[in-house]
């Protein structure tokens, strides 16, 4: 069974921008449009038995941002990799990032080629 | 950006330099000129929260679309900054709508940019049909610049068209400054951090 992509932005272009970049890898991925959404989703995807290899996840984001989604999946899931993709290039917000969970962060404007390296460094 | 300078209301007011963003929901003003660059104020109603954003686009804006194009992400990730700062206080773009100004004819496109404006006109329809986000106003391209003032706390926004277009001669040499920088630095891309 095929493990998927979630990625995880309140911007419909960011959700379908990645999604683009990320074709060529040939793996099939799931779009939510904040923390709680993507949490639902992995909740319902659990019961048809199905797995998430990576999570690609926006900062900014209403209902539950991106470090309350690491802090809230890592109660589950200790080891699937959470990558956040995000404008935000402050210090301590990185590191507020690093302590919830996540296992890299890029910063926006990203190239389709980075994001591609980044995610098959994390999905064997 | 230059701010909480008062203007003739009392109120403190954010004056936009080009490439600047800047939101509020308090009883302020945030003003800039635009002349070449596009100028995006959005508003949310339910929290009367506003924001606008002075930025261009630094390139041709491919017909595939701006998906498909790489200059687009650097407009894409300007909207961004406006976005991520509103959602941080309390914003969500479900409940945005937009006023869209500036992408004019000034003079300064004519060296070897000449279809700049119809570019970043391109760009930001197309970017708000697929946030699908209404576009409540838009007052684009021409030949004039605009002065604009936008009332965050009830998504008002002041157009004064500019018709004389060496008025503001501070805005006209930073916008030619930024424009100038963009181009220079479109390829550019954020960094990546990796924990373990």
């Amino acid at each position: 069974m095929s493990k998927y992509i979630m990625i995880i932005d309140d911007s419909p272009t960011i959700r379908v921008s990645v999604e683009m970049a990320l074709k060529p890898l040939g793996i099939p991925v799931m779009q939510a449009e904040n923390g709680q959404n993507a949490l639902d989703i992995i909740s319902q995807m659990k019961t048809k038995g199905e797995e998430i290899a990576l999570c690609i996840s926006d900062i900014n984001m209403p209902v539950l941002n991106g470090i309350e989604f690491i802090t809230e999946f890592r109660k589950n899931d200790r080891f699937t990799p959470v990558v956040v993709l995000t404008t935000e290039a402050e210090k301590d917000t990185i590191q507020k990032g690093k302590d919830a969970g996540a296992s890299g962060w890029i910063i926006k404007p990203f190239q389709a080629e980075d994001l591609v390296n980044v995610v098959k460094r994390f999905v064997k | 950006m230059l701010m909480s300078q008062r203007d003739r209301l009392g109120k403190p007011l954010y004056l936009l330099y080009p490439g600047d963003h800047y939101a509020s929901g308090g009883d302020c003003l945030i003003g800039t000129v635009a002349g070449t660059c596009l100028v995006v104020c959005l508003y949310d109603s339910k929290i009367r929260l506003g924001g606008m954003i002075n930025f261009v686009v630094p390139g041709t804006v491919g017909t595939q679309g701006i998906l498909h194009d790489d200059i687009s992400r650097i407009g894409i990730v300007n909207m961004e900054y406006l976005m991520g700062d509103m959602v941080k206080l309390g914003g969500d773009r479900k409940r945005m709508t937009a006023k869209i100004f500036g992408a004019a004819h000034t003079g300064d496109s004519a060296a070897g940019r000449a279809s700049l404006p119809e570019s970043n006109i391109r760009f930001v329809r197309e970017y708000f049909e697929i946030e699908r986000i209404k576009i409540e106003k838009m007052d684009i391209g021409g030949m004039f610049r605009r002065k604009l003032y936008l009332f965050p706390g009830d998504g008002t926004v002041y157009r004064k068209v500019l018709r004389n277009n060496d008025e503001n001669s501070e805005f006209i040499s930073l916008e030619r400054e930024y424009v100038h920088n963009e181009f220079v630095n479109s390829s550019r891309v954020g960094r990546i951090v990796l924990f373990d």
